[in-house]
């Protein structure tokens, strides 16, 4: 089957959608462009999105913000130690029809939108945790022995603080890797913090406006994957996730020294895909070694399990990621 | 369509151009590099041959010149840049981005190019970028400008190298150990010092061309020379075979060492006590001598002849007649020690170079020129060494040596004087040489010669208990005390030849040094 070529006008058309949707959301969002940037490289990718920042610094706002953009369907769940996978998913419940006959009927759950905010997900324990594994990688979930169709597309944006260790179960490694992306909120700067001062006191703040809905994103996510990758550049993809694995010869030092197990194979996936984006997103139709390397710390930093030295040391999975990076060549 | 079709078309011609550009300049880059190096290499050899005198023909330093353009020529036309490397070396020369790789690489693969979709946007922009880049290539000189420095600057040594020999480095080679054939090099006391390794070669190892130059020069010399080489030869298979048997080593050192008159007493009392040898000793023994005397260099002489009845004899079962022949063998070793050896020591091969270095112009006389050329080697060596036996022997009257005039090599030679130590008179300063004093090269033929040394006296330092005595070399001339002598030192006299016997304990010492040991010692 020959499909017929893409247009200059398709992708211009999805160069504007993007650049119309990081522009509503910067109504709302004062700064963080490169969170922004990444949310939407992982929105267009159909993944999911691990934000990591401190309390109050917009990243509830930031998932309602794309939600109302997009104008997708979304939830919030409130992720806390007592939350119960049924809470997640939906359960059935017991009701009694018109003719007095009862029977069991499921009630979906708050995962059933386009795009869920899980916030604070590493508060709840791991069993309800786990409940959100069979919904992020297969879109589905199954309750009762009956799998349920989650609606397309679907978009976990979850966050966690990560200085607050009482009271709340680090997400398992599984779980982790599922996420396309890892994005920390950072701290404002005294112009953003002025700027966020002065949007949020006065009259009611602007509201996004929808540029595009779920057949758009969906037709996006399409067109990005059929971006060409050269065998070179994915081999250059590959090579980084192999050197984060410590115990293979060809690993850096700073891998074998800092690391305890490396990244996946999702790994390699999401910098390839991720990088088509970036790619598309700079205006040209091929993968860069650049677009590899600007997306591998997002892609990469969840999926590295660091070594009791880097924790002591302070050294940080980034650290790692950017020796990695200046030790992998373009040329194997 | 048509427009898009057009793509991949235009790719490719513009790919195959940055193909053919990249290759030329792959193949000028490794061929200013080879040329640059073959030069150099070339240059070198070249320079080499002159300084050392070697004989490298002229078609190795083409070669050296050639071969490196010839490897570089084939390495680039095997390392020739394929399509998609060309397309990768030009993404990253000019930042492209990956552009023509990932188009190449789509073209190459027609249904990677059907089944993505923006395939067709990617070879087109990938197509634009290659016609911008063909416009804005740059010179070729700029390309391989750093391989130009480097074949300029490989060429600028090249040419100082072939240089080097015009601005005196073919002297460098006179003076290197190593470098070209043996010069005569000049001591500080302007004497001809010996070629040490031309002296301790022997004749026979000697190149037939210089013995030929021998025989022609001077036939009695030569003559001389190879007979004394075919003895030597013959007693040192003697001492070889005697050694095979542990009552025969005392004799055979004996030999080595050239104390003749030792070794022929130990034969004797071999002779003696053959009765004590047991039959698969005398086996022994006698298989060495038999092999000893088939050797085709010494068959007919008397030696030989005696080697062949002992060995005979210790097959045989008559205790007297081995005993006897022993006994002649002995006799014969003790009656041949005159002719085997020198009165220097000197070797056969060092009168070769004494001649040579006397320029062969001494050739009147058959015992002449054979005296002339022992003596003029033994003076050679009293240049550094007979006037330091004198020194280190710490002879009171300083006398060198005295004057043996012997009618030829073979009958009569010079024999070594009584060591200083046991002629020193005492009371004197020790004889001190001065080597500032420039000494005449030494007449050869008997003549009389100067003593290049000044000598003067001093007192006299008694020997060390068991110390060994520096013997004083006696030459064919009188000794004739140097002006600059001290004044208030006694006269040199010249012994007569009686009183420069060498006593019979001292001989086997004296033939040591001259034999070779001494002279590595010598100051």
């Amino acid at each position: 089957m020959i499909h017929q070529p893409r247009t200059q006008a398709e992708v211009d058309r999805l160069r504007e959608t993007v650049l119309a949707l990081e522009h509503q959301v910067a109504h709302v969002i004062v700064g963080q462009h490169e969170v922004v940037r990444g949310v939407t490289i992982a929105l267009l990718a159909g993944g999911h999105v691990l934000l990591e920042g401190l309390p109050g610094l917009g990243k509830t706002m930031l998932v309602r913000s794309f939600a109302q953009a997009l104008r997708l369907r979304d939830s919030r769940i409130q992720f806390t130690p007592d939350l119960m996978p049924a809470d997640v998913t939906g359960t059935n419940v017991l009701v009694e029809r018109e003719d007095g006959r009862r029977m069991f009927e499921f009630q979906p759950g708050p995962i059933f939108a386009n795009l869920v905010l899980a916030d604070e997900i590493n508060r709840a324990t791991p069993k309800t945790q786990a409940a959100l594994l069979e919904a992020m990688q297969e879109g589905r979930v199954t309750v009762g022995g009956n799998s349920h169709q989650l609606p397309r597309p679907f978009f976990v944006l979850a966050t966690q603080n990560p200085i607050e260790l009482e009271g709340t179960y680090p997400l398992p490694e599984a779980e982790l890797d599922r996420f396309f992306f890892k994005l920390q909120v950072g701290f404002p700067s005294r112009q953003e913090l002025v700027e966020i001062v002065q949007r949020t006191t006065g009259p009611d703040g602007h509201r996004p406006q929808p540029i595009a809905d779920a057949q758009v994103i969906l037709g996006l996510q399409e067109l990005v994957r059929e971006v060409p990758a050269a065998s070179h550049v994915v081999d250059y993809a590959a090579r980084i996730v192999l050197a984060t694995h410590p115990d293979l010869p060809a690993a850096p030092e700073a891998t074998r020294r800092f690391i305890r197990l490396g990244a996946s194979p999702r790994a390699a996936q999401a910098l390839v895909l991720a990088g088509k984006i970036h790619a598309l997103l700079a205006g040209r139709f091929n993968v860069s070694y650049e677009d590899v390397r600007r997306v591998a710390v997002p892609a990469l930093r969840h999926r590295l399990i660091l070594t009791y030295e880097a924790q002591v040391n302070g050294v940080t999975a980034d650290a790692v990621i950017r020796q990695i990076l200046a030790r992998v060549t373009e040329e194997a | 369509m048509r427009t898009v079709h057009r793509e991949p078309h235009d790719l490719h011609v513009a790919v195959r151009k940055m193909r053919w550009r990249l290759g030329t300049e792959l193949l000028l880059r490794l061929l200013l590099y080879a040329v640059g190096a073959g030069l150099l290499v070339a240059s070198l050899t070249r320079s080499l041959a002159v300084a050392f005198a070697l004989g490298i023909p002229g078609a190795v330093v083409l070669g050296t010149l050639l071969l490196p353009p010839l490897a570089a020529l084939v390495v680039a036309l095997l390392c020739w840049p394929s399509a998609i490397q060309t397309a990768r070396s030009v993404d990253r020369l000019f930042g492209l981005r990956e552009r023509l790789a990932t188009a190449v690489e789509l073209t190459e693969h027609p249904e990677a190019l059907r089944r993505a979709r923006l395939a067709w946007l990617q070879v087109r922009d990938a197509a634009q970028a290659a016609a911008e880049v063909s416009q804005r290539w740059p010179p070729l000189v700029d390309r391989i400008r750093r391989e130009l420095i480097v074949a300029a600057t490989f060429v600028f040594l090249a040419t100082v190298l072939l240089a080097l020999p015009h601005l005196g480095l073919s002297k460098l080679g006179q003076v290197l150990p190593w470098g070209g054939p043996a010069q005569p090099v000049l001591t500080e006391n302007g004497l001809v010092a010996p070629d040490i390794d031309t002296l301790e070669q022997p004749v026979s190892a000697l190149p037939e061309s210089r013995i030929d130059e021998l025989r022609a020069a001077d036939p009695a010399a030569a003559q001389a020379t190879e007979q004394i080489a075919v003895q030597r030869r013959a007693l040192s298979r003697l001492a070889q075979a005697l050694g095979e048997v542990s009552v025969g080593q005392a004799a055979a050192q004996a030999i080595q060492q050239g104390d003749y008159q030792t070794a022929a007493s130990e034969l004797a009392q071999l002779a003696e006590n053959l009765d004590q040898l047991s039959p698969e000793a005398k086996q022994r023994l006698a298989a060495a001598l038999a092999q000893a005397a088939q050797d085709p260099s010494s068959q007919g002489s008397r030696l030989a002849e005696l080697e062949q009845r002992v060995a005979e004899a210790l097959v045989g079962a008559q205790y007297d007649a081995q005993r006897r022949a022993l006994e002649e063998l002995a006799q014969e070793l003790a009656r041949m020690v005159p002719s085997a050896t020198s009165p220097g020591g000197d070797p056969p091969d060092e009168l070769f170079e004494d001649y040579l270095v006397s320029g062969g112009t001494d050739s009147s006389g058959t015992a002449g020129s054979a005296e002339g050329a022992s003596g003029a080697g033994g003076e050679r060596w009293q240049d550094g060494r007979a006037t330091a036996g004198g020194t280190e022997g710490g002879s009171g009257t300083g006398s060198a040596g005295q004057t043996a005039e012997p009618p030829s090599l073979t009958s009569g030679t010079v024999e070594p004087s009584q060591p200083a130590g046991t002629q020193a008179s005492g009371g004197g300063e020790r004889p001190v040489m001065n080597l500032d004093q420039a000494a005449p090269r030494l007449e050869v033929s008997g003549t009389p010669v100067e003593v290049p040394a000044q000598l003067t006296l001093g007192s006299s330092d008694p020997l060390p208990a068991g110390g060994r005595a520096r013997p004083a070399v006696s030459v064919t001339s009188p000794v004739d005390v140097a002006p600059g002598a001290s004044s208030d030192a006694p006269a040199l006299k010249p012994l007569a030849p009686e009183q420069n016997l060498v006593p019979g304990d001292r001989q086997g010492l004296i033939r040591e040094y001259f034999n070779g040991e001494g002279r590595e010692s010598s100051p």
